[in-house]
């Protein structure tokens, strides 16, 4: 069963997980991803940021993906939420969950859900502080932040 | 716009950063009587003659990924869009 909500409202994750989820005796695992807004970036302060999208390629392309990954990964559940619209730092922005009969397909289906929303899905941020507004260029790549806490 | 003249348009698409580089968001292009097909980039040459194509520049044909070679056909909507940033 696949969801994919795509919203300008804020959202609290495990509420909506618990609200949306699909409980079922085959499931043995659940992968769960939430990514939220950050204050900064690239050591630069961030007050808010726009998300903007191209609706119906949006909407297309996380089903097409979505779909495929269930296959892949055999998966028996997949919740997508995603933010657009005004958000200010600590807002969730992102909520996937995949539920599998195995950790290891869980798992591995969640981050590659995450690719998608990263590097193929139709999203733009557009940053905002102190009245000046910059358009996010590119998203990182998937690497270990190396820097250990002070 | 008549229903004639409808059937043999393309809707293009502007979107994020490039909506403020253009100063548009959506436009329409007629094709010429001649053209059954033009490239992506053709498209873009016609409707933007002064401004070069970002080199970062990504394209959709009916909401399907495409490249700047693709053919596009009268009723199609093409969409030209930086890089994405979501997640």
């Amino acid at each position: 069963m696949l969801h994919i909500h795509i919203t300008e409202q804020d959202f609290e994750p495990f509420s909506y997980l618990s609200q949306h989820q699909v409980k079922s005796p085959q499931i043995g695992a659940q992968g769960i991803f939430v990514g939220y807004m950050r204050d900064f970036r690239e050591e630069k302060p961030v007050e808010s940021m726009t998300i903007t999208h191209y609706p119906p390629m949006t909407e297309q392309h996380l089903q097409q993906q979505a779909a495929q990954l269930i296959e892949k990964y055999q998966l028996l559940n997949l919740l997508i939420v995603h933010r657009v619209g005004c958000v200010t730092p600590m807002s969730p922005l992102v909520l996937i969950a995949s539920s599998a009969s195995h950790r290891t397909n869980a798992m591995a289906a969640t981050q590659e859900m995450l690719e998608v929303l990263k590097f193929t899905a139709p999203f733009w941020k557009q940053e905002h502080c102190q009245g000046s507004s910059a358009w996010v260029e590119a998203n990182t790549a998937n690497t270990l932040s190396t820097k250990t806490a002070e | 716009m008549s229903i004639q003249e409808q059937s043999n348009t393309v809707t293009v698409k502007y979107l994020a950063s490039l909506i403020e580089k253009l100063d548009k968001s959506s436009e329409t292009l007629v094709f010429a009587a001649t053209d059954s097909t033009l490239t992506v980039a053709a498209v873009w040459d016609i409707l933007n003659p002064e401004v070069i194509m970002p080199a970062n520049t990504i394209c959709a044909i009916n909401f399907q990924y495409a490249t700047l070679e693709s053919q596009v056909q009268a009723g199609d909507e093409l969409a030209f869009f930086p890089p994405v940033t979501g997640g």
